[in-house]
């Protein structure tokens, strides 16, 4: 699936709603109801995560696990979804039909179900534009105000935590940033597009696109790295975890 | 118990922005449910040497299981009864968090996927009043942590910290010497004479 589907581009069509005086319909779309193309965007959104996901879980032999087993054993998918509701439900506080009262009660027991078997929180109305990965393992919480598709975020990360002091601003994640296992990003912080936070970088500034942070406090160690090495497979990361840091 | 989960309560109620009642906030607050199971534990240790409430024994420590293993179970808060916390304790999120063998002051702050305990075989830490401890802080081993200190997300705590400071970064370095952490503690309204550093202010 390509990324033409991505939530991000959804919700320019639908967000300025108000503003526009009315529903329109994406261009080149076969659905009557705007509700019934709010949920048929959501699974082929849902489905383009699942891809994505389903390539990073590559096993040793480049072997491809199939869609559903995919889709029932990544934890960080169940979250992903989740939160795709509550952003549903965050956004669409103005038209409240019958599917918003049912997307609420899915948020309600998601909100409930990710904190007990995925570990992990995420701020309501932070929007995601397009698929991105976040870890099965869990410990995360996410108070950015947006991430940019492609990103991988891994276990033990809290983005948007107030490093020592309280009400800071929100960060913005760019696209393909991959952000290691145990991470800290504070404040109202840019991280640029393709930016890499190394493990254990506690990140309190922005970075350029193409940086790589890393240290607590952080610092910038490298600058216009490719990081699409990183982004192909999670088995980086496992084999960290394997052999101990 | 019911001073120190009283006080629990009123620092809860103070970070709460939509002013719910404290049975809501025993319901839905997980930070709440894990304090409870503690100060639960906590008195039924210390009635051990009460005769009168030896018959109270036996179902409070049953309770105080099925409550400390759905805390720790579904949200990571593991809260020992080694560790003696002082009233007032506010935990700010879930997930991965272990208090053991140390003493903390009251009104402390504590943020998610924070260590604090002794190492092998050794003393715990002990930690003032009115110290913020943000979210992955490492305090493993006997190190004293002066009252209204406040550690950084992501301090690695490997020496002793004065009063007032604020440090950060791994090892923990002390910053500031006078940081005033109240209103991040949700305190700014309370009278600081206790304290000389934050009077000098």
């Amino acid at each position: 699936m390509s990324n033409s589907c991505a939530f991000g581009q959804f919700w320019h069509w639908t967000a300025p709603l108000a503003a526009r005086g009315g529903w329109r319909m994406p261009p080149g779309s076969q659905a009557r109801d705007p509700e019934v193309t709010i949920v048929l965007w959501m699974m082929r959104q849902l489905l383009a995560d699942a891809r994505f996901y389903q390539r990073l879980t590559r096993v040793e032999n480049g072997a491809i696990r199939s869609l559903a087993r995919t889709m029932l054993s990544s934890r960080g998918l169940w979250l992903l979804a989740f939160h795709r509701i509550a952003y549903y439900c965050a956004r669409r506080r103005d038209r409240r039909g019958a599917l918003w009262w049912s997307a609420r009660a899915a948020k309600g027991a998601g909100t409930l179900f990710s904190v007990m078997f995925c570990r992990s929180a995420f701020i309501d109305d932070c929007e995601i534009s397009g698929p991105i990965y976040l870890a099965n393992r869990g410990y995360l919480i996410c108070g950015a105000r947006s991430i940019g598709e492609g990103s991988l975020i891994h276990d033990r990360c809290s983005l948007g935590y107030a490093v020592a002091r309280r009400d800071e601003g929100r960060p913005v994640i760019g696209r393909n940033v991959w952000i290691g296992p145990n991470c800290v990003v504070g404040g109202a912080v840019t991280v640029g597009d393709g930016a890499t936070l190394l493990p254990g970088s506690f990140l309190t500034y922005s970075v350029p696109p193409g940086a790589v942070v890393k240290g607590n406090p952080a610092s910038i160690v490298g600058r216009n790295f490719d990081n699409s090495v990183l982004r192909r497979s999670l088995a980086i990361v496992q084999d960290v975890v394997a052999t101990g840091p | 118990m019911r001073g120190a989960l009283g006080a629990d309560i009123r620092r809860y109620a103070a970070h709460d922005p939509a002013g719910r009642t404290r049975r809501q906030l025993f319901l839905q607050n997980y930070g709440l449910q894990a304090l409870l199971a503690y100060r639960l534990g906590r008195w039924l240790l210390r009635s051990r040497r009460t005769y009168r409430c030896w018959p109270l024994l036996p179902g409070g420590w049953l309770l105080y299981y099925l409550l400390s293993r759905y805390v720790r179970l579904a949200f990571g808060i593991h809260l020992e009864l080694s560790a003696d916390i002082g009233p007032g304790l506010y935990i700010g999120h879930f997930g991965g968090i272990r208090l053991h063998g140390c003493r903390i002051g009251s009104h402390c702050s504590l943020g998610r996927l924070t260590h604090i305990g002794p190492l092998p075989g050794g003393h715990g830490p002990v930690i003032g009043e009115r110290v913020w401890i943000g979210a992955h802080t490492r305090i493993v081993g006997a190190y004293r942590i002066g009252a209204d200190a406040t550690m950084s997300a992501g301090a690695v705590v490997l020496q002793d910290i004065p009063d007032g400071a604020l440090c950060m970064g791994n090892p923990a370095r002390v910053v500031m010497r006078t940081y005033d952490n109240r209103s991040m503690l949700g305190l700014a309204d309370e009278p600081a004479e206790a304290d000389p550093v934050l009077r000098a202010q």
